[in-house]
C-alpha cells in the first residue's frame, strides 16, 4: 500500500523531533571538566571480614596544575611537604560531608558513616595524587553478601573511573573472593526523568551517579 | 484544524525536553535512580552517549598530553596537532549538550527562522563563548595576575548572568507570542466582519493569509536572536579556561588560544548541525500547514513560540535557581 506524501513529511517530521529531543534530553552541561583515575584496594582482616577501601585518586595534569598553584600560594607551612599535607587534609575535610564521594553498600544496605584515615597528597609527574584509607563504620561480612561501591562526583564536575594502568587489589582475601567492575550504563530516559525532579526537593545533586562505575566484591561461602 | 494538528510533533517535542530543559548538572534526585544496570541490552542512543562520552574523555586527555609536549617542544606541527584535537574536543563536547544548545534548537523549533539566520545563531554564540573565555582568562590571570582557581570562580558569575539572560529572552518570547495572539484574535474578529473587503485597517493582519505572519515574524526575531546569541554565548566553557589558564601557566598562551578558538570553531559545528535540524524540522511543519489555512496556522505557530519561550523562560530560571543554591565543590579548595 502506497503511503500518502504527506503521511510521510508527518512520519519524517515525528523522526526528526524525536532525534532532537533525544538530543536535547541529554543532562545540561553533563560534561565533565575534570577527570580522576581511580585506584583502590578492598582490605579484608584476617577473619575474612571487609574493614575498608583504600583509595588513591590520581587527579588530571590541568586540574593538578590548577590545584598547585593555588597550594603554592594559599597553603599552610613553609616547606613543600608542609603544604601538600595542609592541602591534603583539607580536601579529605571537604570531602567528609560528601562521604568521600564514595558510596558502599552490603547485601544492598548503604554503608555510612565510614572515615577517611591515613590520608596524603603527593605529587607523582605533575598529577596531584590523594590517597586515603575509608575506614568501614564496621567491618562486613562479604560471605553473607556482596559488598559494591562506587566512587563518584555527585555534581559529575569530575569524572571519576578506575585507572585503566591499575587492577583493583583485594588485600588479604580469600580465593574465593572476586572483583567484577560493572560499566555504566547512563540510560538517557532515566537521566530525564532524575532530573525533572525540582532541585529543592531532592536533597544531594546526584547526576554524578548515573555515569560511574560499579565495582562488586563476592565472596563465595567456604564449603 | 489540520495546521493543528501539525504542529503536535513541536508541541510534543517541547513536552519531551522540559524536564531535560529544566535539568542543571546539580539538579536530578538522589532516588530516582538506584541502579540501571539491570536494564538489558543497551539501547542505541545509551550507545551514542556512551560512545560521545569515550570520546571527549580521551581527547580531554590528548589535550593535556598535547600541552606537554608542546611544552617540551614548541614547534609549529605540535601547535597544530594541540589545535586540531581542540576543534575535535569542541566537537564532542558540544555534543551532549549544554543549556546553550538546549536554548538554541528550542528557540529554533519554535520559532520560524530563515535558515541562515539558525547557522549565525550557533556560530555567533560558540564563538563568542570561546572569546569570553579568552578575556576572561586574560582579564583575571593575565593582566590582574591573579590565580587560575579565581578565574573558574568567575566562570559561576558569568554562568548565573547568562542564565538570568536566558530567563529573560524566553519572557520576551512569551510576551510577543501572547502579542501576536492578541493581535490574531482582533484580526479575526475584524475579518469575520468585514468579509475581507476593507483593507483599510491599520493592524493588517486580516490579509496575510499565507506569508505575511510569517515574514513578520521572521523579520521580528531579530532582536530574539542577538539577545539568545548573548545569553548564551557569555557564559564560557570551563574547558576552556583550563586550558587557557594552563597554557598561560606553561608559558603557551598563544597556542592555548588557538587551541580555545578551535575548540569554538568544532563547537560552532556541532550547534550548527543542530540547528539545521530544527530549522527543517520547523519549515517541513510550517509548509505543510501553510497549504491549509492562514489564521489557523498563525495561530498554533504563535502557540508553538508561546511553548518554546515559556521553555526557555522556565529553563535559565530553574539554571539560576539551582546556581545560586550549588555549594562550592568540595575539591575546589
Amino acid at each position: 500500500m502506497p503511503v500518502h506524501p504527506k503521511l510521510l513529511t508527518n512520519r519524517l517530521i515525528l523522526a526528526l523531533t524525536l532525534l532532537l529531543a533525544g538530543l536535547a534530553s541529554l543532562p545540561a552541561q553533563a560534561h565533565p571538566h575534570a577527570w580522576i583515575d581511580l585506584r583502590v584496594a578492598v582490605v579484608f582482616d584476617e577473619a575474612g571480614r571487609i574493614t575498608a577501601l583504600r583509595q588513591v585518586w590520581r587527579i588530571d595534569p590541568f586540574y593538578s596544575l590548577v590545584l598547585a598553584e593555588e597550594m603554592s600560594t594559599d597553603a599552610r607551612g613553609d616547606t613543600l611537604d608542609e603544604k601538600m599535607a595542609d592541602i591534603g587534609t583539607r580536601m579529605i575535610e571537604n570531602l567528609g560531608p560528601y562521604q568521600y564521594f564514595t558510596e558502599i553498600r552490603h547485601a544492598g544496605r548503604v554503608l555510612t558513616d565510614a572515615t577517611a584515615e591515613d590520608y596524603g597528597l603527593s605529587n607523582r609527574a605533575g598529577r596531584l595524587e590523594l590517597a586515603f584509607t575509608l575506614k568501614l563504620a564496621e567491618p562486613v561480612d562479604p560471605e553473607a553478601g556482596a559488598l559494591t561501591y562506587a566512587v563518584f562526583d555527585p555534581s559529575y564536575y569530575i569524572e571519576i573511573l578506575h585507572d585503566p594502568d591499575a587492577t583493583v587489589a583485594l588485600e588479604g582475601a580469600s580465593e574465593r573472593c572476586a572483583l567484577r567492575i560493572r560499566q555504566p550504563r547512563p540510560d538517557p530516559a532515566v537521566v530525564a526523568r532524575a532530573a525533572a525532579l525540582d532541585a529543592s526537593q531532592s536533597g544531594e545533586p546526584d547526576l554524578g551517579r548515573h555515569f560511574t562505575e560499579h565495582g562488586e566484591v563476592t565472596c563465595d561461602p567456604a564449603s | 484544524m489540520r495546521s493543528g494538528l501539525l504542529i503536535l510533533p513541536l508541541l510534543l517535542l517541547a513536552l519531551l525536553c522540559a524536564p531535560a530543559l529544566g535539568a542543571s548538572p546539580l539538579s536530578g534526585g538522589g532516588t530516582a535512580m538506584e541502579d540501571n544496570s539491570e536494564l538489558a541490552q543497551p539501547g542505541p542512543w545509551e550507545r551514542v552517549t556512551v560512545w560521545i562520552l569515550a570520546q571527549q574523555r580521551s581527547l580531554h586527555r590528548q589535550l593535556a598530553r598535547g600541552m606537554e609536549t608542546l611544552q617540551s617542544a614548541p614547534t609549529a606541527t605540535n601547535t597544530f596537532a594541540l589545535m586540531l584535537v581542540g576543534f575535535l574536543y569542541g566537537v564532542f563536547h558540544a555534543a551532549g549538550p549544554g543549556h546553550g544548545k538546549a536554548v538554541i534548537t528550542t528557540y529554533l523549533l519554535t520559532h520560524r527562522q530563515h535558515m541562515k539566520r539558525g547557522l549565525v545563531l550557533s556560530w555567533a554564540s560558540s564563538l563568542l563563548q570561546g572569546f569570553t573565555a579568552i578575556a576572561l582568562v586574560l582579564g583575571v590571570v593575565v593582566i590582574a595576575e591573579r590565580m587560575a582557581r579565581e578565574a573558574l570562580g568567575q566562570v559561576k558569575t558569568l554562568e548565573q548572568v547568562s542564565f538570568a539572560l536566558v530567563a529573560a529572552v524566553g519572557a520576551w518570547l512569551v510576551f510577543r507570542a501572547l502579542r501576536g495572539l492578541w493581535r490574531l484574535r482582533s484580526a479575526g474578529r475584524s475579518h469575520d466582519h468585514a468579509h475581507d473587503h476593507d483593507h483599510d485597517h491599520a493592524c493588517g493582519c486580516g490579509h496575510g493569509h499565507h506569508v505575511t505572519p510569517e515574514q513578520a515574524a521572521r523579520s521580528e526575531g531579530l532582536g530574539a536572536m542577538i539577545s539568545t546569541v548573548v545569553a548564551v554565548g557569555i557564559r564560557p566553557c570551563t574547558g576552556a579556561i583550563l586550558v587557557l589558564a594552563v597554557a598561560n601557566m606553561l608559558g603557551l598562551w598563544v597556542a592555548g588560544i588557538a587551541a580555545v578558538v578551535a575548540m569554538s570553531v568544532g563547537t560552532a559545528i556541532t550547534v550548527s548541525i543542530l540547528a539545521v535540524l530544527a530549522v527543517q524540522a520547523r519549515d517541513w511543519a510550517g509548509r505543510i500547514a501553510g497549504a491549509h489555512s492562514g489564521t489557523g496556522w498563525a495561530r498554533a505557530g504563535q502557540v508553538a513560540a508561546l511553548a518554546g519561550g515559556s521553555l526557555i523562560f522556565a529553563l535559565g530560571a530553574s539554571l539560576f535557581m539551582t546556581g545560586a543554591t550549588m555549594p562550592a565543590h568540595p575539591l575546589g579548595l
